[in-house]
């Protein structure tokens, strides 16, 4: 990604998209990109991801991390451009960033991701994994998770829960939120 | 108006994004002003931000686990192509932004700066509430900058739908049927339908806060009826 960024090297960018631009597809193609339609989205993403490079904060997270965050602000901008039609154009607007990190919750954060790296997915349960799929990778609101299982809201909620504590290792699988 | 005063320390946000919120959010899975009010809060919550960094890397992992679905042929050779004129971006820098003095001292986040017109393109809805729209879709409801003057209150009311508040400067109490919780900087405050609250800008001090509601207030007051009556959506 450096390479990428400061040297503008294609070499790398190939090796990348070889990589990620199929599994950046899948996910569009899951939130509902026609399939005509999803290779130009990817090339698109792929496009913001060239451009972005040098935005690319390896403290923050993942490569494949902040790929998927490129993946779902795109998804997320065109859906809320599709919403706006009928307002003015010209009136685009982005999100703030987020705060950032104190260098010891930093430098926490990315000890606790290297553990949490060694558990994979496939350890959860296949009931919590589906639940994060339907979020994740399909954009389900929690509701319209529960509502497809024919679950309680609160069932879904605790699932996501426990896969979340599975996959940090139970580290910080209670936050107190108020 | 004098701008408001910002304090020297700025106290940590204490009412946050539960945390299934945060797993819509970076999921991209909620609406457009809720999504907003969530970008709003991490962008002052270091706590918040840091657990949306986190729950990010799931994602990274789902997307690292997808099998992916086969490109066109050419598709690597179609964009390397198209490289040569896409600039990338240097490396963020802070920026200054013009803004009116007013607001200046709000400590507001870059890109809801950027949205505001004038200011005179703020209108008042009703006597001490000042609004400025932004570009966000509200089905039925509003996206919103709003100033409210100090001391200023907000009769008894229901939610038609979702209710998310950021306040950026100044706070604003809960009064009546809520629980008396206050909302300063970088807070955020929900209210689904069926709970209903009054509030009160803390008085003495001018509040600015992101106001979204995904539905129209039920007012449930002879006053705030008629604040309704005489508003102006």
């Amino acid at each position: 990604m450096a390479a990428i960024a400061s040297r503008g090297d294609r070499a790398a960018f190939g090796l990348l998209f070889n990589r990620y631009a199929p599994k950046i597809k899948a996910h569009l193609v899951a939130r509902g990109a026609a399939a005509g339609a999803a290779d130009e989205l990817t090339q698109e993403v792929m496009l913001i991801v060239w451009r972005k490079a040098g935005l690319y904060d390896a403290s923050r997270g993942s490569i494949a991390a902040w790929l998927y965050t490129i993946s779902r602000n795109f998804l997320f901008n065109n859906a809320r451009a599709e919403r706006r039609r009928r307002l003015e154009p010209g009136s685009e607007m982005e999100f703030p960033e987020p705060a950032p990190l104190p260098t010891s919750e930093q430098a926490l954060l990315a000890a606790e991701r290297s553990r949490a790296l060694a558990t994979s997915l496939a350890v959860l349960p296949p009931e919590q994994r589906e639940v994060l799929e339907g979020a994740y990778w399909r954009g389900q609101t929690l509701q319209e998770c529960a509502d497809e299982r024919q679950l309680p809201l609160g069932t879904v909620k605790t699932r996501v829960r426990l896969a979340l504590a599975r996959l940090r290792g139970l580290m910080t699988a209670v936050r107190s939120t108020e | 108006m004098t701008p408001p005063p910002l304090a020297a320390a700025p106290a940590l946000p204490r009412h946050h994004v539960p945390d299934h919120g945060l797993v819509e959010y970076v999921a991209g899975a909620c609406t457009d002003g809720a999504a907003l009010a969530f970008a709003c809060h991490l962008s002052l919550c270091a706590s918040c931000a840091a657990e949306a960094a986190a729950l990010e890397d799931v994602g990274g992992r789902i997307l690292e686990a997808s099998d992916g679905e086969t490109m066109a042929p050419g598709a690597l050779e179609g964009l390397l192509a198209r490289l040569g004129t896409t600039p990338q971006l240097g490396s963020p820098s802070a920026e200054t932004l013009a803004s009116p003095e007013f607001l200046a001292a709000c400590g507001l986040p870059a890109p809801l700066l950027r949205a505001l017109p004038p200011a005179d393109g703020w209108r008042t809805v009703i006597p001490g509430m000042r609004v400025v729209d932004l570009p966000f879709a509200a089905p039925g409801g509003a996206v919103r900058l709003v100033r409210f003057k100090g001391g200023v209150t907000i009769p008894l009311h229901d939610h038609g739908g979702p209710e998310y508040i950021v306040v950026f400067t100044g706070a604003l109490e809960e009064k009546d049927e809520g629980d008396g919780r206050r909302f300063g900087r970088g807070d955020v405050s929900i209210r689904l339908p069926g709970e209903r609250h009054a509030q009160r800008a803390t008085p003495g001090e001018p509040c600015v806060a992101l106001v979204v509601n995904e539905g129209a207030l039920r007012p449930l007051t002879l006053r705030g009826r008629l604040l309704r009556a005489i508003a102006r959506d």
